[in-house]
């Protein structure tokens, strides 16, 4: 008897062995042809360098929910990212996660540090993955391989990555941009941007130029290949959430109910909205053909055009808009702080749809083949699907 | 309370096993003063865009303003901390902070001062109103800063999926509720120069050491205010957003200012120096112009009278020991002090001088020696008279509708007395009562804050101080005068300043008061003394002032809205006597021409007297002229947010939500496995609670349900009487000590009880209760080893009488007395197998030899007597020191002992820093003398297993630590004695924990 319960704990251990060995299997972070990309991938922040939060896709309402995926901690501002039949996200504890597009199930995990509040990038397979807290501050991980490329000590990175030609561009907490080379991490050239500034917007790629702003209100532009700075301009407004771009100018959301268009070759101020609530902070704005849209914290979400910046419409609803809107042929779909996704009518800025989740929406959006990723508080990641969309996702 | 803590006892009892129910039943932490519900408000909900606002009917006008006040600072705080929130915020409110302190919803005690909380365990905000609608507006929006800042940095902390147990530390957020709440006030100048110039400013490092206290919640401020303007405002937001990267807010503080930690301390001090240091140019302290009367503990509100005989006596309230009483003291021509203050009313110990509003309500002397002054009395405050010339007690004076009463002041003829007062509505208004017509009349009726009437020589004008001023809906005061004869209230004074507590000369052509202005910065300056000339008379009209414009003003005249203008001075005189550091309060300008004042400098209050008025008044510091026609005449009144409004108002309904839920389970060699829960809930108002424990002991499976201990209780307080029921069914082994028939060495045995109780506790004051108690329960008691089988249907009752005035300090009591009396009777009613009376009285009386040291003593006797009687215990730290915890045990019992209790180190940590993590608030010594006597039957039949039937004691010297102030290590060494005191028995050294008793 004694001897048969020596083998069942053997037997026991061995399956517990087993079972760890097969878990930490299920962990890694592994993406199916990681290196190839499909038309409607989103591998980089409001799927962009220029951060324009739109898609040319058709995506309009109702929507509905296909699946609700528990990530296990909250997300920072940026935006999902799509890849393949992947959606990766990074979140507040550290953790990416890569979940199946079509079922929602848990495709693979990974930690890098106490925290991922930037978007990361996606470069040919590789993610670079910025640290916001922790000993190391960078990682670029292959997802094909499901192994770690190489990492970096140094100031941790609280914003989203610009992915260059094999490069990319960071800042860290401690306002110093550096290009960094994709294959092996080399810093190719760094720029302080001054003492005791912080950066807390994604670079933003404009006309040819890393653009940045800081929390004092000063937008820099800087040369891509040296790092030098081209121009820079002084808003006297911080500037919290990340800029936009298009092919001529610079939108610029800031914490005092102020919102710039600003030339990208000079950073000359082309217009400029003010309200009479000077704590009025406004979103990360989205571009797409002749408007410009931003959320602000009085609840209102506004539309301009983006030549005049008159204003075109503005939707009002009963908490704060934080989330970067998405911009769609016909739609414009806004997160609220009351738990809340509208669907806007893009023309008339008038309420088509709306649908309640668990939490507040203060992430991005991403957008592909007629569905919607939408990241909530406490730690949920929803894709919802409008009635144009076909049933079954081939990335 | 007394209920609740019975209940509370009821719980631990059950969580932590039977074994230490005894002391809790006899330790009983049965004294403390009682909250009272005197009113049993008929409450009401308005349903706003973002919050449920609790009022009751009286006050809905006034709920009304909050419920405004509420949302207006909602949209603002959405903004300035970029989020929502996404459940309603109850706000609870009350008219009067006399009907605050009767709230339910936190167990404590609420002293004067405190303006409202946030309780975050429902999410509940708690606000009172006093006669101010700025300082309602203020309080309401601090709140709701601290209700977005908790549910932002809870959402942080979860985000990154760390476990809500950080703290932002108090001085942030009490700081940045009071900076995101509104501008500095003049209070916020007043200390904040005080604490530079006086050079008590804690620094950013060590700001802990003064966690709680009012300069930390203006350091705190001034810190907020440091870093929006030196970092920029978002900082403060970015503060609470990388709180989840450290328990230790320094790291956080640096790595988001993206500065040393020691720099940004530095930095902040330079900052505030830089403003307060050249205002020190011409200014003058308070100790330098003016020679003190009374300058220990706190005084103000001061009052002259010159006696018959020619002797001068200067009387104040004060709180020298803590208690506050009335005091006087004697000066002489001169006004030098000929004697240390003395007290005149001996206040805060009993039920007619309950409470003193220390410095909100002023006092008033007769031209023929009467003193009029104010205490709360049981449910409202009421005027007391002094007759000083007879030196007794005149009549006191209460009226049926009014809570609050501020400020009398006496006729010219002695006949009359003028007040403030807040009514059951929450607004504060001015009234004249007639002591010999015992008639009341309401001056004011209006939403505005009218304070200090003061009556003029002649008779016919009332000063007081208002914001009714054209200029108050930016928080301004100014003088005015109400005319007895017309009903017409006019300016004295006009100006965005804070004009206050207005005084006449004897003569009548001056007034003298405080006044705080603005410098060009926006900043107030120091609060100085002024007069103003009332001795011209007409020439160009006057502006009138009338009701708040609602059309409801339905005691001011009609004429004052048909005759906007009388004739009166559009100019007067003004001259400023003073240019002080910091304060000055209610000057009052004596017959012999000279001023006396209460001061504020090196955080102290102190009452001074100004010599050489005339020479200030010939050459002022300052002289104005005040056009009094520009003051305008338009009345200006806040937002009310209603049912006009479309808003919907319900009645209350009670809905209980959970407040604790608690488990546990151990594991021991005695009891086995052993586990349970406890669930409490309570309504909204915290009046009605329900507790649910359920408990079990068993050590195999097959005693699971005999083993099982469920209680179900329920507590009502919202009666002054409180009232608490409930059923149980106990059953397990148990180890009591109290039990007679259980082995004197170990009194384990089963027991298993069925029964039911039930409480009342009527508070017949603050200090004083009578409590009955009833219960009846089947009882089956089994002793195998002394083959004892006994069951029992016992039905007990008890009564109480409890009284306790004492103040607490850090480690215990330090003056006053408590005492309770108890009487009980326990009888099986169907076998007789149980019957005994208890009787139990415990005395203890502190004095307070010197303000830190305290001679207590304490006299306990106790029988219980009759078939069954328990066993009384003592030993250990708690009583009768040098013997075993709770080893000495008998039926009857007398216990005495006397402590002196006085300190060594009162703050260590400021001595040796490094002791200030351990959280050592301070370090007292006690010398004692304990002696008991138990016994059974016999008084001198010795049990020595139990220590009884000897008489024996203790006597030695202790030390007591009190760590994060409110916890008490305690460490005791000295010499036990038995025999009655002639057996010398041996030396002891003891360490336990608790308060002294």
């Amino acid at each position: 008897m004694g001897k048969m319960v020596v083998s069942t704990s053997k037997l026991t251990l061995v399956a517990f062995g087993a079972a760890l060995l097969l878990f930490a299997g299920c962990k890694a972070l592994k993406v199916e042809k990681a290196n190839m990309v499909s038309e409607g991938d989103w591998l980089t922040e409001g799927d962009s360098g220029e951060r324009r939060h739109a898609t040319g896709e058709v995506l309009d309402p109702p929507l509905e929910e296909v699946w609700a995926y528990n990530a296990g901690a909250g997300f920072g501002p940026g935006s999902p990212l799509l890849l393949g039949e992947a959606v990766i996200v990074g979140t507040r504890k550290g953790e990416v996660h890569a979940i199946n597009f079509e079922t929602g199930k848990r495709m693979g995990i990974e930690g890098f540090g106490d925290v991922v509040e930037g978007t990361p990038v996606i470069q040919n397979g590789i993610i670079f993955i910025p640290v916001g807290w922790g000993r190391q501050a960078l990682y670029a991980y292959d997802l094909g391989r499901g192994e770690t490329r190489w990492k970096l000590k140094g100031v941790p990175i609280e914003t989203g990555l610009l992915a260059l030609d094999e490069a990319f561009i960071a800042v860290d907490a401690e306002a110093w941009v550096r290009k960094y080379n994709a294959d092996d991490g080399a810093v190719v050239w760094e720029q302080p941007l001054g003492e005791r500034v912080t950066i807390h917007t994604t670079p933003v790629l404009a006309r040819n130029n890393i653009v940045v702003a800081d929390d004092r209100g000063r937008v820099v532009a800087l040369d891509p290949s040296e790092g030098t700075a081209q121009w820079g301009q002084d808003l006297g407004s911080p500037v919290y959430t990340s800029i936009a771009a298009d092919e001529a100018s610079l939108y610029v959301p800031t914490t005092r109910g102020r919102f710039f268009a600003l030339d990208a070759t000079q950073g000359r101020v082309l217009w400029k909205v003010e309200l009479p609530d000077t704590t009025v902070r406004f979103s990360a704005p989205a571009v797409d053909g002749s408007l410009v849209v931003v959320g602000a914290s009085d609840g209102s979400l506004r539309a301009f055009d983006k030549a005049t910046g008159d204003q075109q419409w503005i939707f009002h609803n009963d908490a704060a808009l934080t989330a970067t809107p998405l911009l769609t042929p016909n739609t414009v779909y806004a997160g609220s702080m009351r738990r809340s996704v509208f669907a806007i009518d893009r023309a008339t800025g008038e309420k088509k749809w709306e649908q309640q989740l668990r939490g507040r929406v203060k992430s991005a959006f991403a957008a592909r083949d007629g569905y919607l990723v939408v990241l909530a508080e406490p730690r949920y990641v929803f894709l919802f699907k409008s009635a144009s969309a076909a049933d079954v996702v081939s990335p | 309370m007394v209920l609740l803590r019975r209940v509370s006892s009821l719980l631990t009892f059950l969580c932590v096993g039977l074994l230490v129910a005894p002391v809790y039943a006899q330790y009983g932490f049965h004294f403390g003063r009682n909250k009272i519900q005197y009113e049993n408000f008929d409450w009401h909900v308005l349903k706003t865009e973002h919050f449920d606002i609790y009022f009751y009917t009286e006050m809905q006008e006034l709920a009304e303003h909050g419920a405004a006040f509420a949302e207006e600072i909602y949209q603002e705080l959405e903004n300035k901390f970029n989020f929502s929130l996404n459940n309603r915020t109850p706000i609870i409110f009350y008219s009067s902070n006399l009907h605050f302190k009767q709230t339910n919803i936190t167990p404590g005690f609420i002293p004067d001062g405190v303006g409202g909380f946030f309780e975050f365990l429902k999410g509940r905000v708690v606000i009172p109103a006093n006669g101010n609608l700025h300082r309602f507006r203020r309080v309401v929006r601090h709140e709701m800063v601290h209700v977005f800042t908790f549910n932002k940095i809870l959402r942080v902390l979860r985000d990154h999926r760390i476990p809500p147990d950080r703290f932002l530390p108090l001085w942030f957020t009490e700081g940045l509720a009071e900076y995101w709440s509104g501008e500095q006030d003049y209070q916020h100048e007043m200390v904040m120069r005080d604490a530079i110039y006086s050079n008590y400013l804690v620094p950013l490092e060590n700001i802990y050491r003064i966690n709680g206290s009012f300069v930390m919640y203006k350091e705190g401020e001034a810190l907020c205010r440091f870093i929006a303007e030196t970092y920029g405002e978002e900082k403060l937001l970015e503060l609470i957003d990388k709180a989840w990267m450290d328990r230790d807010f320094r790291k956080v503080l640096a790595r988001t200012l993206r500065e040393d930690f020691l720099v940004i301390s530095d930095r902040w001090q330079t900052w505030l120096k830089e403003q307060y240091y050249p205002k020190l140019e011409d200014a003058e302290f308070p100790t330098a112009i003016a020679g003190g009367l009374s300058v220990e503990g706190f005084n103000s509100k001061p009052v002259f009278y010159q006696f018959e005989d020619g002797r001068r006596q200067v009387y104040f309230v004060g709180n020298h020991d803590g208690y506050g009483n009335v005091f006087y003291v004697e000066v002489d021509s001169l006004y030098r002090p000929l004697t240390k203050p003395k007290v005149l009313v001996r206040g805060e110990r009993g039920d007619r001088f309950e409470a003193f509003h220390l410095f909100e309500s002023r006092l008033s002397v007769s031209l023929d020696g009467k003193l009029a002054f104010v205490t709360k009395s049981g449910e409202k405050d009421v005027i007391h008279t002094y007759d000083l010339e007879a030196g007794q007690l005149g009549p006191t004076y209460s009226f049926d509708d009014l809570i609050a009463v501020y400020s009398p002041s006496w006729s010219p003829d002695g006949r009359q007395i003028a007040f403030s007062s807040i009514d059951q509505s929450g607004f504060i208004d001015l009234y004249i009562y007639d002591t010999e017509a015992r008639a009341l009349r309401k001056l004011t009726n209006d939403s505005y804050d009218e304070r200090d009437p003061a009556w003029s020589p002649d008779g016919r004008y009332l000063a007081f101080s208002s914001d009714r001023t054209s200029v108050g809906q930016e928080n301004a005061y100014n003088l005015f005068t109400y005319d007895l004869e017309t009903g017409g209230v006019e300016y004295v004074t006009f100006g965005k300043h804070h004009d206050l507590s207005p005084r006449w000369s004897p003569d009548g052509n001056h007034l003298v008061f405080t006044s705080s202005r603005r410098d060009s910065t926006g900043r107030y300056g120091g609060q100085d003394i002024y007069v103003i000339d009332m001795a011209t008379r007409p020439s160009v009209p006057t502006p009138v002032v009338a009701g708040d414009g609602d059309g409801d003003s339905d005691t001011a005249p009609a004429a004052l809205v048909e005759e906007p203008y009388i004739e009166e001075p559009a100019e007067r005189g003004l001259r400023q006597l003073t240019r002080l550091t910091t304060a000055a309060f209610d000057p009052v300008w004596t017959r012999d021409g000279h001023m006396v004042f209460a001061s504020f400098e090196n955080f102290r209050f102190t009452i001074r007297q100004l010599p050489e008025v005339d020479s200030l008044m010939s050459a002022p510091k300052k002289r104005e002229v005040v056009n009094l026609a520009d003051a305008g005449n338009q009345h200006w009144k806040f937002e009310r947010l209603g049912t006009d409004s479309g808003v919907e108002r319900l009645p209350y309904r009670r809905r209980y939500s959970l407040d604790i839920a608690q488990g546990q389970l151990s594991n021991n060699a005695i009891w086995g496995t052993t586990g349970g829960a406890m669930l409490a809930f309570s309504d909204l108002m915290g009046n009605d609670r329900l507790f649910v424990t359920l408990y079990n002991t068993s050590q195999n499976s097959g005693d699971f349900l005999r083993s099982l201990n469920v209680a179900v209780s329920r507590v009502q307080l919202h009666r002054r009487a409180n009232i608490g029921y409930g059923l149980y069914r106990f059953g397990g082994f148990r180890y009591d000590i109290t039990d007679p028939d259980a082995s004197t060495e170990f009194p384990r045995f089963w027991e298993e009880i069925w029964g039911g109780f039930g409480s009342v506790s009527y508070p017949i004051s603050m200090f004083r209760r009578i409590e009955v108690s009833t219960s009846l329960s089947w009882d089956d008691k089994q002793i195998p080893v002394r083959q004892i089988d006994r069951q029992a249907l016992l039905l007990s009752n008890a009564v109480s009488l409890t009284h306790d005035n004492a103040l607490y300090g850090q480690n215990g009591p330090v003056v006053g007395w408590r005492g309770r009396l108890t009487a009980a009777y326990t009888t099986d009613v169907l076998y007789s197998n149980v019957n005994y009376v208890t009787l139990a009285a415990d005395i203890r009386h502190y004095l307070r030899i010197h303000r830190d040291v305290t001679f207590a003593s304490r006299v306990t006797a106790r029988v219980n007597d009759g078939r069954e009687a328990r066993l009384w215990f003592m030993g250990g730290s708690w009583d009768l020191r040098g013997f075993p915890l709770f080893d000495v045990r008998g039926k009857k019992m007398w216990f005495t002992s006397h402590e002196l209790r006085f300190p060594i180190l009162r703050a260590p940590s400021l001595y040796i820093p490094v002791l200030a993590p351990f959280g050592i608030a301070n370090l007292r010594g006690a010398l004692f003398f304990d002696a008991a006597h138990a016994w059974n039957e016999s008084y001198n039949e010795k049990i020595p297993q139990i220590f009884a039937g000897e008489t024996l004691g203790a006597t030695g010297i202790g030390l007591r630590m009190n760590l994060f102030g409110g916890f008490v290590l305690r460490y005791d060494i000295g010499y036990r004695f038995r025999d009655g005191f002639s057996r010398h028995d041996k030396r002891f050294k003891q360490f336990f924990f608790g308060f002294d008793f």
